[in-house]
């Protein structure tokens, strides 16, 4: 354990040799003003800041449509985030990239921050080792935390207090007629979630992948998950294919649908169908951003919701 | 040149060497207090303006002057770490800008300081090629390194390897130089710069492997549904690339990833003393000012000083005394020459102006190749400031 005397030691042979140098401090303001401008590269976040404080004061750095699981910003799109006043991010999982990118943490708001804690879903995850050391995973809290009506709210309710102090020409009252409207969309989307549980009544809906657990839980649907993990084009996960065959084995208990968050496998969604009988539905969470003049992410998850009761409905009809 | 001032220099040249000893030993006497004046006082000018520059350094408990100096020059030292999550835990308390500093590493034995873009911002630090670090993997360099390793954007840096024997331990990181820094004049030009998670790369917390279903059989210790066990033969990627960034991850719990210590930057004096007294109060971690901690430290070196100016001056007057008795020595063995200056009509006061000439002439000389050593001195030393 290093001592104090060390460090006084050492300043002394260095003042008694008087050998040092240096030129004055540099100046603290070298780079210029940041762009007066909230960064955002998810659909949730675009949603929530656009909404907020309107198209103009907001940077989308990712192009419309990209999955951030796969994105891999460029230089142009980190030095975009970097010189805007705040970056609005999801958070947890749902932006392996942040891992590996070089944001400013003082200015970086993240979306799961703002959520109860009571609120988030954790689910487990594969656990491996590597050689000798300590075993770990990969799981932890479900990121799709904006598709929880209540955890989008308590985010606006944060985002409209503290991101206008971080734009000038902003003032809190600015947003509070935007807040307000976004609410009511809010309600909305709740009302579908509502209208989802009822048609659902008491039947499992089968997903898979666990970004539909707020939406399940905010339902009141129970929700079961086959981790197929088809998304890298290889083969699906044998865990989840048997989990999928056991969840479908009695269609008295299921709504009759494998919704998946993600695209759909068409081959395996054709061999489901005609093996188990469950039809397979898209769910948009709405976790990328849009292009100009499409929905908004909030829209997308709304008509997801919508088109998955409406599917549930015609697969009990049957 | 006439009369006396003829004579004196005449002299003077006759007796070339004596005169240049006498000049030698009084310049000599001057540079020693003259130089050490004027680098204390750069060094302390320089001292304080980093450490006034910086309002709070946070860290784990212990020695207080390790703590700022590894947050303002980068001086290695074995500091207790501080989490990750509790910089993350004091930004949301919202009263100051937190930036991170990972210190325990070093790339051709230059400082690796891993820290974020804030960092940058507050020094002042502009590229003056290429970018900041803007991913893991990539460093931007301070000017001297950049100048004394010849590298420029686009180059590669390896990390010095910390345990050369240990086999368990990371590898050297082959880094991608995005940048260099302009020159400040400060520790920041002899230092490398990363991105903090780079750091975590470098600490084995975080790395880059194939995914677990492309590992080859042999490699693969056990396999379970939910459990792989890999051998410790399995080799990791020792650079970050385009094609392999994505398989980059961290292990454990990203709560407890490692910082050496936290700037702090409080929007007002009032959120820098609520802050340093909450942190302090809690006695988890240790706030401190570095402007008091380097007067504290500045105040030992200069009672110290003190002596060294006593030694300079006794030095001055004993090399002043040694020159008076070579002056009287010497006008006694000048005693004919001054008789027959009387000789010759000279006033009584020329013997007297002709002593006094040769000696104001020596001091003159002395005092001009003193102060020129001085500033030769100031100009040709390193930096020990930036080193400190």
């Amino acid at each position: 354990m290093p001592r104090p005397i060390h460090s006084i030691l050492a300043a002394l042979a260095v003042a008694s040799l008087a050998a040092c140098g240096g030129d004055a401090q540099p100046e603290r303001s070298a780079r210029g003003p940041r762009s007066n401008v909230v960064a955002v590269a998810s659909g949730p976040t675009q949603l929530v800041a656009e909404a907020l404080l309107g198209a103009d004061l907001v940077r989308t750095v990712a192009p419309a449509g990209t999955r951030m699981a796969d994105w891999r910003p460029d230089d142009e799109a980190i030095r975009q985030m970097v010189d805007a006043r705040r970056v609005l991010v999801v958070g947890g999982e749902f932006e392996p990239w942040l891992q590996r990118t070089s944001l400013p943490p003082s200015r970086t708001v993240t979306l799961t921050d703002l959520v109860p804690v009571d609120r988030k879903i954790e689910v487990g995850a594969i656990e491996h080792t590597h050689g000798g050391g300590e075993s770990h995973s990969h799981g932890g809290i479900v990121p799709t935390v904006w598709t929880d009506p209540v955890q989008l709210r308590a985010a606006i309710e944060a985002l409209a207090e503290s991101l206008p102090a971080s734009l000038d020409g902003v003032e809190r009252t600015n947003v509070q007629a935007p807040r307000a409207a976004l609410l009511g969309r809010i309600d909305a989307y709740e009302a579908s979630l509502r209208e989802l549980g009822a048609t659902a009544s008491g039947r499992t809906v089968i997903a898979t992948d666990h970004g539909l657990e707020y939406v399940a839980r905010a339902a009141e649907v129970e929700l079961e998950v086959a981790l197929l993990e088809l998304d890298g084009g290889g083969p699906p996960n044998d865990q989840g294919v048997r989990d999928l065959e056991r969840l479908a084995k009695d269609p008295s208990s299921h709504a009759g649908v494998l919704v998946w968050p993600g695209a759909i496998d068409a081959a395996f969604a054709e061999r489901v169908q005609e093996q188990l009988g469950l039809v397979s539905v898209h769910f948009d969470l709405g976790g990328e951003v849009d292009g100009p003049g499409s929905s908004d992410a909030l829209e997308r998850l709304t008509a997801s919701v919508d088109a998955l009761r409406e599917a549930i409905q015609e697969s009990r009809s049957r | 040149m006439r009369g006396i001032a003829y004579l004196a220099w005449r002299h003077a040249s006759a007796h070339r060497g004596r005169t240049l000893l006498l000049v030698g030993c009084i310049a000599l006497a001057l540079w020693v207090p003259w130089t050490a004046g004027a680098l204390a006082r750069l060094y302390d000018a320089d001292l304080r303006a980093r450490a006034s520059s910086t309002p709070l350094v946070i860290g784990a408990p212990g020695n207080r002057y390790d703590l700022t100096l590894a947050a303002l020059y980068f001086r290695p030292s074995e500091l207790e770490t501080v989490t990750y999550a509790e910089m993350e835990r004091l930004q949301r308390e919202g009263r100051a800008t937190f930036v991170p500093m990972h210190l325990r590493f070093t790339a051709r034995g230059a400082p690796i300081v891993a820290t974020s873009v804030e960092y940058a911002e507050f020094r002042g630090l502009v590229p003056r090629e290429g970018t900041d670090p803007l991913r893991i993997g990539e460093v931007t360099l301070g000017a001297g390194v950049a100048d004394a390793l010849g590298l420029g954007a686009g180059d590669r840096l390896y990390s010095d390897p910390t345990e050369l024997y240990d086999i368990s331990r990371p590898p050297a990181l082959k880094m991608r130089v995005a940048g260099v820094y302009a020159r400040t004049g400060t520790a920041d030009d002899d230092a490398v710069f990363c991105d903090v998670r780079t750091a975590w790369v470098l600490e084995g917390i975080a790395h880059g492997h194939q995914s677990t279903d492309q590992i080859e059989d042999d490699l693969v210790l056990s396999r379970t549904d939910e459990s792989v066990s890999v051998s410790g033969a399995l080799i990791e990627y020792a650079e970050v690339t385009p094609e392999n960034e994505a398989s980059f991850h961290y292990h454990g719990d990203s709560s407890i990833l490692p910082l050496s210590a936290i700037l702090a930057l409080p929007e007002s004096q009032k959120d820098g003393t609520i802050l340093k007294s909450g942190v302090n109060a809690r006695r988890t971690h240790q706030a401190v000012t570095p402007s008091a901690v380097v007067d504290d430290l500045l105040g030992v070196v200069f009672r110290i000083k003190a002596f060294f100016d006593l030694v300079g001056a006794f030095l001055v007057a004993t090399t002043a005394a040694l020159v008076a008795l070579v002056f009287l020595l010497s006008s006694r063995l000048r005693a004919p020459e001054m008789r027959t200056l009387d000789r010759i009509g000279a006033p009584r006061r020329a013997a007297l102006g002709l002593v006094g000439l040769e000696v104001a002439g020596v001091l003159i000389l002395a005092t001009a190749a003193a102060g020129g050593a001085t500033a030769l001195t100031l100009a040709l030393l390193p930096d020990l400031v930036a080193t400190f």
